[in-house]
């Protein structure tokens, strides 16, 4: 039976007809209800033109309806947290809390005033408390209606015109016999069969509203949360390329570090070699014997470089006679003696070998300048050659 | 003029798609960061281990350095002594005063 009548039909009476009630209670009730009829007709009217000082003003009267409304609303205590939640988030969100809060209290007003159950005494504080929070809430937000949430609001406004509608007739009929509770009761439970179901109905689209609110914005921050895992991650795998290409460039050093280390032992050991062949063929002693490192020396005592001998013939060799004499290593003269005779042992050991090469070596040495593969710029001294004649001619 | 639904339509699907594009790239960007890091691993490991070939092969260097130093004294005495020049060979050739070639390490230097 609500829905015979259209909103617009009803909407002009609704308005002009302040109370035609003759109690207290019934005048209450249709001012109560036109307060909030009038709040919604100016949000209406704001949501068409959308300035902001009256947006502001439908808000805050938004705001005062529902603060002053001592009903219970359908999220109760959730207003609170949602309040403060939303305080603290962006005005996005308070201006929906509003909204819902208007949706849950218009409802709830409908289902009040259907019951009757505001008293007289209530309902005429009302109108002035309406307006009080109005005045003292504009501080408290002060936002646009956008227009997605117009539509929604449009929509709230046509289905409280409707249960409003409804309302209208049941308090026109119960204003007759207000004064009787039974009569009232009964066309409540008659024409309110629709009043639980409604009420429901409006709570449970808000609540669905507010879950598909909450996942869409979960959605959103999932979506955010991956784009910023995105950037962590490019921002890592840039700098592990840096990385790697770090450590591949340390280990090319290391690599061609350990390649001229290798050189440098080799001509070091030659070196020693050499040194190790002059002292022999000079002092007549051990070399590997003199100094510290005595470890491994006992198989050289054998090796004479007699063949080195050999080169610069016999002659060479009394001008170091006196040399002989030295004892630098504690060693037993004996052991000269063989040299003394220049005795030629023929050792085939790896040491006459390298003897023969290093002779072969040192005068090659002093030939080249600038040996290409040596990058020291190994300067042999220039006596090399002159010295071995100089020897061989003593 | 496409209907408003179509429109709707192909938004969703379009942020559907970018929704598992993102997811995909996640993905592949973490495998390929997990394969680098290994390849990082990889690389530090072979920089040690030449590292410490390095330090083996300094350490003898020294030593040879040491004894050869040793047997060049031995040298020089003697030359001293006998009044006759000696070969003795230079310990560090390559800090020459007056060089031949500038000292460039390249990975092919000892390749003739």
């Amino acid at each position: 039976m609500n829905s015979i009548f259209s909103i617009d039909d009803f909407s002009d009476p609704f308005w002009e007809s302040s109370p035609p009630l003759d109690s207290d209670s019934a005048k209450a009730v249709a001012a109560e209800e036109w307060t909030v009829e009038m709040f919604l007709e100016e949000i209406a009217s704001s949501v068409s033109s959308e300035p902001v000082g009256n947006s502001n003003n439908n808000n805050n009267a938004i705001v005062g309806v529902s603060s002053a409304q001592s009903l219970p609303s359908v999220s109760g205590q959730n207003d609170f947290e949602e309040d403060s939640r939303f305080l603290r988030r962006d005005s996005d969100d308070y201006r929906r809390v509003l909204k819902n809060k208007l949706e849950t209290e218009c409802a709830a007003t409908v289902v009040a005033l259907r019951a009757g159950s505001v008293k007289p005494e209530d309902s005429t504080g009302s109108p002035e408390t309406l307006f009080q929070p109005a005045l003292s809430s504009p501080l408290t937000q002060g936002s646009l209606v956008t227009p997605g949430e117009v539509g929604v609001t449009s929509s709230l406004l046509a289905e409280v015109k409707k249960t409003g509608v409804p309302m209208k007739q049941v308090t026109s009929g119960s204003s007759r016999d207000y004064s009787d509770d039974d009569d009232l009761d009964e066309e409540n439970e008659t024409t309110g069969s629709l009043k639980p179901e409604d009420v429901k109905k409006s709570r449970r689209m808000l609540s669905n509203r507010e879950s598909a609110r909450r996942s869409r914005r979960r959605k959103q921050e999932q979506t955010c949360d991956l784009e910023t895992q995105v950037n962590e991650l490019k921002g890592e795998h840039s700098s592990l390329l840096k990385q790697l290409s770090n450590m591949n460039h340390k280990y090319d050093d290391a690599a061609v570090g350990n390649r001229i280390l290798k050189a440098d032992i080799e001509t070091l050991r030659a070196k020693v070699k050499m040194a190790e062949e002059t002292v022999k063929r000079v002092t007549g002693m051990n070399p590997m014997l003199l100094g510290r490192s005595n470890g491994h020396n006992n198989n050289n005592n054998n090796r004479m470089p007699l063949t080195g001998n050999s080169r610069m013939g016999s002659s060479c060799i009394p001008p170091f006679q006196p040399l002989s004499n030295l004892n630098m290593g504690g060693l037993p003269t004996t052991i000269l003696s063989p040299r003394l005779e220049n005795s030629f042992i023929p050792t085939p050991s790896l040491i006459s070998q390298t003897n023969s090469h290093l002779q072969r070596i040192r005068p090659t040495q002093s030939h080249h300048a600038a040996p290409s593969t040596n990058p020291y710029g190994w300067t042999t001294e220039t006596q090399n050659d002159s010295t071995w004649p100089k020897k061989c001619v003593d | 003029m496409i209907s408003n639904r179509e429109s709707a339509r192909r938004s969703r699907t379009r942020k559907q798609k970018q929704l598992g594009d993102l997811i995909n790239e996640v993905t592949v960007l973490k495998n390929d960061n997990a394969k680098i890091t290994e390849q990082v691993d990889v690389a530090t490991r072979k920089y040690v281990e030449m590292e410490s070939r390095n330090d083996v092969l300094r350490a003898q260097a020294s030593e040879l350095t040491e004894r050869l130093r040793s047997l060049n004294s031995v040298l020089e005495m003697v030359e001293e002594i006998s009044g006759q020049a000696l070969d003795i060979p230079e310990i560090n050739p390559w800090q020459v005063s007056c060089p031949m070639q500038p000292i460039r390490a390249s990975a092919d230097m000892f390749d003739c």
